[in-house]
């Protein structure tokens, strides 16, 4: 083999070996891209079905009015029948730690509802005879280099069976409290964590565009994130509308 | 300068650098393929998930179209072996202490078919009797169920398990979301006028409010305040915003049409229409200057049909032109009356002095109180007109309680009907729902107070204050109504719950998020 033969193999080498890598940069590029986009679009659609779920069985809702003043935002705060209770009685009716928190405990034994004689509509009491309800309360959060979204319920709020029931601070010394991360979301922007519209930023209005009022029975949900490290700002954007059952027949 | 080959080093080089190159390439594409796997896994569970939700709000959709089949064909599901379910997806009758299942179609995702889709769900009775009126609650149980497609695979977050719940472990994996519904009755009583199409009320002296003959802060002993001559209370006893008697607006009216004229009428209460419109162009609900409350436009509530009685027992006579007496009989067993029958169409007409009058039956010649109830069903038209008599044309005496049943026309004008009762709930008028295509016409235009409440969910309703006030007392619904005069309707609050029950109305709706399900439909007090 002479020398120009060797320089020549040696270009070639040189240039495929360069395809490759590039390849293998562009397909970890790819495969990190399609990673977070698979994993935000997952948290964004567990975030938005744990929202409806709860939006659903909630009796009154109190939303926060975002800065620009155009939509509503986190937190939100929805009062909900509270329907189970402890079993046996000291231990708490909702899971308190693990993966579980905030859900009903495994032991947890049901609230039957009545009727409230003076409006006939359903009403739900504990054993001594006083309304009862959880708050569960949906914010942002952070850990680590990420923005997470936590459900946070609270039980229990109490009220005589002729009140209306609200969820006033504080809680009662009884009160128990759970929360856990629903979803979780990477800061690839360079904004801090103290800028959550940057890296995720969660809206409601209803059904007209509008900021949510108490005679609203729906709520349309926008979470928007940004899975995209190179691009941060290519959104990715999930919508839905929820229709509040409970609140819809009071 | 020549080197020395070596051909089957640089072969084996090559093979070498080509399975590396080749098994980092199937590395990255592999992983590609499983994180994409993983997505379409979870984006498949998750609307499953969503598609069970809908299982389950199908079949609470199902169970109130049993109870409102139940309604039509009055037999509504007793309380029984609980829960109660039918073993046919409408009422049979028979009771079983199974739940029902209802299939739906399924085009998503894994195993096709009908059985991947299906709900189960049980109806159960409960008496509420926290209420004056026990009334009937039922509670729909209603678990919804989808297959899932794929292996038994989670989705690469435990999150999603958490907020699931799916179910993997069985040979049929599936998504399982269980709904606790609750209903309540709505009764033909329920709010002073209803109707189906439009409402008129054509004079802005009519107004329409309410009191409750139950409470005496509300009612002066057991009627509504009386009013001047200028049309104001004189006792302020009844009225909403009258001092210190703070009570909520009851007097709405309602229609299940976008069309309300008000004609500045005076309503104590809201009006609800079916998707009306207020604004300058094109408004459909007008002249509502005098309206207390609010202008609602979601409203819709069907109003049930009314059937003609099937009596076994009743003493069946001709058409009635000439005074005649029904007696009472018990509560448990009362006296029926038929006049016609379908095959010979009979009426009752009065005019010139005649009268119909409904009294106590006797016990060995004399009056028994407890002989008190009376049913008349009409198979033509019942009309009164004229005068020459103290008391109206049709006259019930105190203490009776009568239901009639008119399947033709009805016209109460002249001296009309006069309830000795003073309470509306001792007279109820059914106007049973005619032929599509046939005019049914209910008209109310008496000398005296009327006290009673008709439902006639066929006929135009017609009411006209005549002679004295010009007051109906109980509540009105028909096919429209047309209001006029000095009409004033007072709507009695404590008449909700009696008469018949028209549909079911959800009251309660709840996810129980409890892995097993445990909700059962039993009412806690």
């Amino acid at each position: 083999m002479t020398l120009p033969e060797i320089m020549i193999a040696l270009a070639i080498l040189g240039i495929v070996l360069s395809v490759c890598y590039g390849s293998s940069v562009a397909l970890q590029r790819g495969f990190a891209s399609t990673t977070s986009w698979a994993d935000a679009r997952n948290s964004q659609l567990r975030v938005l079905d744990s929202l409806a779920a709860d939006l659903r069985n909630a009796t009154a809702t109190s939303f926060t009015t975002s800065a620009d003043g155009l939509t509503n935002t986190l937190p939100l705060t929805l009062t909900i029948p509270m329907r189970y209770q402890p079993n046996p009685s000291p231990s708490p009716a909702y899971e308190t730690t693990g993966a579980l928190a905030g859900d009903p405990a495994r032991s947890a034994l049901r609230v039957e509802p009545g009727v409230y004689a003076t409006t006939g509509s359903m009403q739900y009491r504990d054993s001594s005879g006083q309304q009862v309800a959880i708050a569960v309360t949906y914010r942002y959060g952070a850990s680590g280099t990420k923005r997470t979204i936590v459900r946070q319920i609270d039980w229990p709020y109490t009220a005589p069976p002729t009140s209306t029931l609200a969820l006033s601070p504080p809680l009662p010394t009884a009160a128990n409290t759970a929360s856990r991360e629903v979803g979780s979301f990477t800061n690839y922007s360079s904004a801090s964590l103290s800028d959550p519209d940057n890296i995720l930023k969660v809206t409601f209005t209803n059904d007209d565009m509008q900021l949510i009022s108490s005679s609203d029975t729906a709520v349309v949900v926008r979470i928007e994130a940004s899975p995209d490290s190179r691009h941060p700002e290519k959104k990715s954007v999930l919508n839905d509308t929820v229709f509040l059952r409970e609140a819809t027949f009071k | 300068m020549k080197i020395r080959s070596n051909s089957q080093s640089r072969t084996a080089s090559a093979l070498v650098a080509v399975i590396i190159t080749i098994t980092i390439l199937a590395l990255l594409a592999s992983s590609l393929v499983v994180n994409v796997n993983n997505h379409r896994m979870t984006i498949s569970q998750a609307s499953a998930w969503q598609e069970a939700l809908a299982a389950a709000e199908a079949g609470v959709h199902q169970g109130i179209a049993q109870l409102e089949q139940g309604l039509a064909q009055n037999s509504l599901p007793l309380a029984g072996p609980s829960p109660i379910a039918w073993s046919s997806p409408f009422p049979s009758g028979t009771t079983t202490s199974t739940s029902t299942r209802v299939y739906l179609n399924h085009a998503g995702e894994g195993p096709s078919g009908a059985s991947n889709s299906y709900a189960d769900y049980t109806l159960t009775l409960n008496e509420n009797t926290t209420q004056t009126i026990p009334r009937p609650y039922y509670c729909i149980v209603s678990v919804g169920t989808v297959g899932l497609p794929g292996g038994k695979s989670l989705s690469v977050d435990s999150a999603d398990a958490v907020l699931r719940k799916l179910n993997l472990r069985t040979a049929t994996r599936t998504a399982t979301r269980t709904i606790e519904a609750w209903v309540k009755p709505v009764y033909t009583t329920q709010g002073p006028l209803k109707t189906d199409q439009p409402i008129n009320l054509n004079n802005h002296n009519i107004f329409v409010d309410s009191f409750n003959s139950a409470d005496p802060t509300r009612s002066v002993n057991g009627l509504p305040d009386a009013r001047d001559s200028n049309g104001h209370l004189l006792t302020n006893i009844g009225q909403f915003d009258a001092p210190n008697f703070n009570v909520p607006l009851s007097a709405n009216i309602a229609t299940n049409s976008p069309f309300a004229n008000i004609g500045n009428a005076s309503v104590y209460g809201d009006v609800l229409t079916n998707g009306g419109a207020t604004d300058a162009n094109g408004a459909t609900v007008t002249n509502t200057s005098n309206v207390k409350g609010q202008i609602i436009n979601d409203y819709y509530e069907p109003l049930e049909p009314i059937y003609a009685p099937q009596w076994s027992n009743a003493t069946v006579s001709g058409s009635v032109n000439n005074s005649k007496t029904y007696t009472g009989g018990t509560a448990t067993s009362p006296a029926r009356y038929q006049v016609g029958t379908i095959a010979s169409i009979g009426n009752i007409k009065l005019s010139g002095g005649k009268q119909v009058t409904f009294d106590f039956g006797t016990t060995r010649g004399s009056p028994d109180p407890s002989k008190n109830y009376i049913e008349l069903y009409v198979t033509g038209d019942f009309t009164t007109r004229g005068s020459g008599s103290t008391d109206g044309s049709v006259v019930i005496v105190n203490g009776v309680n009568v239901k009639i049943y008119v399947a033709g026309d009805l016209n109460f004008s002249g001296n009309g009907l006069v309830n000795y009762n003073n309470t509306a709930k001792s007279l109820e008028i059914y106007g049973i729902s005619p032929p599509d295509g046939t005019t049914q016409t209910f008209t109310l235009a008496g000398n005296s107070d009327f006290y009673g409440t008709v439902y006639a969910p066929g006929a135009d309703l017609k009411l006209a204050g005549g002679g004295g006030s010009g007051e109906f007392v109980g509540s009105f619904t028909g096919k429209s109504a047309f209001l006029n005069g000095t009409t004033q309707i007072r709507y009695d609050e404590a008449l909700a719950g009696s008469g018949r029950i028209s549909s079911f109305k959800i009251a309660g709706w709840f996810e129980d998020v409890k892995k097993t399900g445990t909700f059962t439909g039993q009412l806690q007090f």
